[in-house]
């Protein structure tokens, strides 16, 4: 009996399963034959229906959430700030000289720069102009992002403890840096589920025009420990939107419905012995992929946009798989009700070439996104959607290998960096934080990556102190055991 | 029924530990004194395992309450059904009796033990240096959840709500779970727990709470330690704080552990009324902290909790007072019509209804709204072919504060139903055929603060016309474009 207890799982979750399992056991072990038999059955009625999931869930304090919906802009790579929003006009009497000790002040530097003999200050090859009724500073290359600007939320002072990009990546996606925690929007459709029953509430789409300097794992938007229905949903610009979706060649509908039915049947009745969440996933999950079938190629379908349209999102736009194509699809997301979209555009890791590299990235990225806040705005959905934009850290104030003119690069640098966010419970035209005159540290209000998940949690309307998961017997949270709200921004 | 059979166990389990027990006593009295007591020894056993296995049957079904801990359980339960199994054996094989009944007596003792140990505690048995003190526990007595208190001067009227979370909720819990120990009875580690001045005092290693921080107040990490942890509390095998409880406890800490009333909400003369008739404090979630109630006037004077970002925020939800719960049958008819409702907060019965999921759509749907007339503020009706006629149904919905019906068929006739709801504060009619003449109609709205027009006849010389009889509207028409570079 000892060994038997070795096996067992203490969790509430699991106290369900332990007392059937029991249960089955004492049946099989005692002769109690028909009698205790029928007891048996009266007794797993009383057993509690609730999961344990539902039990945190009902015990959540939820704060009046000011978004219903996230689009989730990622530029992979880490864009720097000095050529997009961190303007350091200081720098250009500095072009060329070494970075001073004192600013640097012994922190860190990667592998690629680290052997530097000198670290040449790169000033900014873009020019900076102050935009709309907030005054607010942009680059020329971002000439759309520019005449928004008074809608964005402008963050200078994000920072990570991620200097690399896979773990950077991870951390902002999982708030850990390893692989294995949910990430935001697996968190987001745990807690707060979907409201479309016909479509995922986390859906990932990757653009196919930038490049792919640095990779992306379908782990980036896994469950991780919650049940798997939460993971996130890629839908491809290809053929098929969704891998495996559509029924196989010669395969009727019908068909397909009345084996799902069966297989549904069986299910429950493994359900009904084991209890475990992840057969519920999976029932939930072909029961989904079944309503997909007609709501995907509904969704994706763009051909009843106007020219107008296409022409606010950008030539791109009319390409499927382009950054344009993906914040239109998003924009269609978003009117179905999809609680979380996240859009992923690589190739912003300029250790070299950076001028050349930052042109292309911004042309394929900046009308886009502005447009995609402009078009939701008339829709009168920037009221409850949030628009989220930015990479995975930083890069450095000086240049990476040889600094020229027209041509530098830029390291990683986790330190300081720039994000934004735009709409539902954000302050429209405001910009929050301060770098150092090298945008290397930072000198006002710091915002770390915890800080801007309790943020993003609390907009959503959750407490993020109180959104928790036990696994492996303990509890774990988006933001770990850190992270506050930054309440200056919100509205 | 079944309950009332296992609550019977505590009672059955002593005609075993009895009848059996004098079955082997009797065999040992008839191996010396040689009088002759088969007849009544095997009578003992028989009736002995009878009850026996009665027993096992009332403490299966009480264990089942899960009241108590498993492993402890697991090894009261088989042993338990070892007693009653060899009992049996016992009145059957006469030829092996003597060796099983010694085996017998054994599990008697070990099931009793483990029995008495969930009962009773883990140290129960071997712990004698307790000073049992007679004084009674009951020295708390919960006071009323609301205090109202009203002072007139001539024709205003201030009221005052006011209520104690320590003597309503944290108390109760202590005196629940903590007091057997920690009281004038026993006080275990110095500590006692039935007093404002007691836990203020902490034990014997000092404090037990940090005002406003729970993770460096023992009386809340000794709660969430792991079970097998020596400093967990209550100990293992004592009946454990729920999830809610413990919350409790924290949330009572974080917001500054305060042992005074806090003032709920201050209202003035002509809002005695409304005030009164709310249902804010008497079914109170215990989650639901004073700052989250709703009212026409709320005044948090508890610094700790302005502090807490998170609560803090939820304040002003709605400046109404909370609706009764929707009835769950209705929610029951909303599910089936696939209608979402989502309460605006937790701990507001203000409800969102959105229609995204009704294809395809049928206008019956229509009609269950009005059965949450009293909870909508937030209603959601985009892409559907909804006309004029349909929208009638909005007129009664009077609460609403919010109504998307953008992209569907309603045109300047079915504005006359929207411009009564006096409460709305946002419109979304982009892609509909309003015209300005219908606009004229919505200039009546004294709370619209926000209005989407994009995709209608509406011109820019209308708007400007509304603009000077409603000026504080802000109207989106969606003229935006880019200037090309």
């Amino acid at each position: 009996m000892g060994r038997k207890n070795d096996f067992k799982i203490y969790t509430q979750e699991f106290e369900a399963i332990n007392k059937k399992i029991e249960r089955r056991n004492f049946l099989k072990s005692t002769a109690g034959g028909m009698g205790a038999m029928a007891l048996g059955t009266l007794l797993s009625s009383s057993i509690s229906t609730k999961t344990f999931e539902q039990q945190i869930l009902d015990a959540l304090p939820t704060i009046a959430p000011k978004a219903k919906r996230v689009v989730y802009l990622f530029m992979s790579g880490g864009p720097s700030q000095f050529e997009t929003f961190d303007y350091k006009p200081g720098l250009i009497k500095m072009q060329g000289q070494g970075l001073p000790d004192s600013v640097r002040n012994g922190q860190r530097l990667t592998g690629m720069s680290a052997s530097q003999a000198l670290l040449p200050i790169a000033s900014s090859f873009a020019n900076f102009k102050q935009h709309g009724k907030s005054n607010t500073w942009v680059s020329d290359l971002l000439p759309y992002t520019a005449q928004v600007v008074d809608e964005l939320c402008i963050i200078k002072s994000m920072y990570t403890e991620q200097i690399n990009h896979d773990p950077a990546l991870t951390f902002f996606q999982t708030g850990h840096q390893l692989p294995g925690r949910p990430s935001i929007g697996s968190w987001m459709s745990y807690g707060l589920g979907s409201e479309n029953k016909n479509l995922p509430a986390f859906i990932v789409l990757v653009s196919k025009n930038a490049s792919r300097d640095q990779p992306l794992y379908a782990r980036l938007w896994g469950n991780g420990f919650l049940p798997s229905q939460h993971q996130g949903v890629q839908f491809r610009s290809g053929k098929d939107p969704v891998l495996f979706l559509n029924n196989p060649e010669g395969y009727d509908g019908k068909d397909r419905k009345e084996m799902l039915d069966y297989l549904g049947q069986l299910n429950n009745l493994q359900n009904e012995v084991w209890g475990d969440a992840e057969v519920d996933a999976r029932m939930s999950q072909y029961e989904l992929a079944f309503r997909m079938q007609t709501s995907v190629p509904d969704v994706m379908d763009t051909s009843n946009e106007s020219d107008e349209v296409f022409d606010l999102y950008g030539p791109d736009s009319r390409e499927k798989g382009t950054f344009a194509a993906n914040c239109l699809l998003a924009r269609k997301l978003l009117e179905k009700d999809v609680r979380f979209v996240q859009l992923y555009h690589q190739g912003w890791d300029h250790h070299g070439s950076l001028p050349q590299g930052m042109k292309q990235q911004c042309k394929q990225t900046d009308q886009a996104s502005a447009a995609l806040i402009m078009d939701l705005k008339r829709r009168g959905m920037l009221d409850d959607t949030l628009v989220i934009w930015g990479g995975e850290f930083g890069r450095t104030a000086y240049s990476q290998g040889k600094l020229e003119k027209d041509n530098y690069g830029r390291d990683h640098h986790p330190r300081c960096f720039t994000m934004w966010m735009a709409g539902a419970g954000v302050k429209p035209g405001m910009t929050y934080g301060q770098t150092d005159d090298f945008s290397y540290n930072i000198v006002k209000n710091p915002v770390h990556v915890h800080d801007f998940h309790a943020t993003l949690l609390h907009i959503m309307g959750i407490n993020h102190e109180q959104l928790i998961y036990k696994y492996q017997g303990r509890r774990f949270r988006l933001t770990d055991v850190s992270g506050k709200v930054i309440n200056d921004i919100l509205v | 029924m079944l309950e009332f059979i296992g609550h019977l166990h505590p009672v059955i389990v002593h005609l075993p530990i009895g009848i059996l027990l004098l079955g082997v006593l009797m065999m040992v009295y008839q191996h010396y004194s040689k009088v002759d007591l088969r007849a009544p020894i095997s009578l003992a056993f028989l009736v002995g395992s009878i009850s026996a296995v009665m027993a096992c049957i009332a403490g299966w079904i009480l264990s089942n309450s899960g009241e108590y801990d498993v492993l402890l359980v697991q090894k009261h339960q088989w042993t338990g059904i070892s007693t009653a199994v060899i009992g049996l054996l016992v009145y059957f094989l006469k030829q092996y009796r003597k060796l099983l009944a010694v085996i017998l007596t054994l599990l008697v003792f070990i099931t009793g033990h483990y029995g008495g140990t969930l009962t009773h505690g883990e140290n129960y048995l071997f712990n004698t240096n307790e000073n049992s003190n007679t004084s009674q526990v009951d020295t708390i007595k919960v006071e009323a959840k609301k205090i109202t208190q009203t002072i007139s001067h001539g024709a205003d009227s201030l009221t005052i709500e006011t209520h104690n979370v320590y003597k309503e909720q944290v108390a109760p819990i202590l005196k629940l779970r903590c007091y057997n120990c920690h009281s004038a009875i026993k006080q275990k580690n110095g500590l006692r727990l039935d007093g404002e001045m007691f836990i203020k005092k902490g034990g014997k290693n000092g404090k037990i709470f940090v005002a406003g921080n729970a993770f460096k107040s023992p009386l809340y990490t000794s709660l969430v330690l792991p079970i097998d942890d020596e400093k967990h509390m209550p100990p293992k095998g004592k009946h454990q704080l729920s999830q809610n409880e413990i919350l409790i406890i924290e949330n009572w800490i974080k917001t500054g552990a305060s042992f005074e009333d806090i003032i709920d909400t201050i209202s003035y003369n002509q809002l005695v009324k409304n005030v009164a008739s709310q249902n804010t404090i008497t079914d109170k979630n215990i989650l639901t902290t004073p700052a989250k109630v709703n009212s026409e006037i709320t005044e948090t004077k508890n610094q700790e909790i302005e502090n807490n970002n998170s609560i803090k925020s939820s304040v002003k939800i709605i400046n109404l007072p909370n609706p009764a719960p929707i009835n769950p049958a209705i929610i029951e008819d909303f599910k089936q019509e696939n209608i979402i409702l989502t309460n605006i907060a937790e701990g507001s019965n203000f409800v969102m209804a959105n229609f995204v999921n009704v294809l395809p759509f049928n206008k019956t749907s229509l009609l269950a709204l009005k059965n949450i007339n009293a909870q909508l503020v937030t209603l959601k009706l985009t892409n559907l072919p909804i006309n004029d006629n349909d929208i009638k149904i909005v007129a009664d919905l009077k609460k609403i504060k919010k109504l998307n019906v953008e992209n569907t068929l309603i045109t300047d006739n079915g504005l006359d139903y929207i411009k009564q709801l006096s409460q709305l504060e946002q419109l979304n009619l982009y892609g509909t055929n309003i015209s300005d003449e219908g606009l004229m109609q919505l200039a009546s709205l004294k709370n619209l603060s926000v209005l989407y027009l994009w995709k209608t006849k509406v011109t820019l010389n209308g708007i400007e016309q509304f603009k000077k009889l409603n000026p504080k509207v802000t109207i989106e028409i969606g003229d935006f474009k880019f200037q090309k570079k």
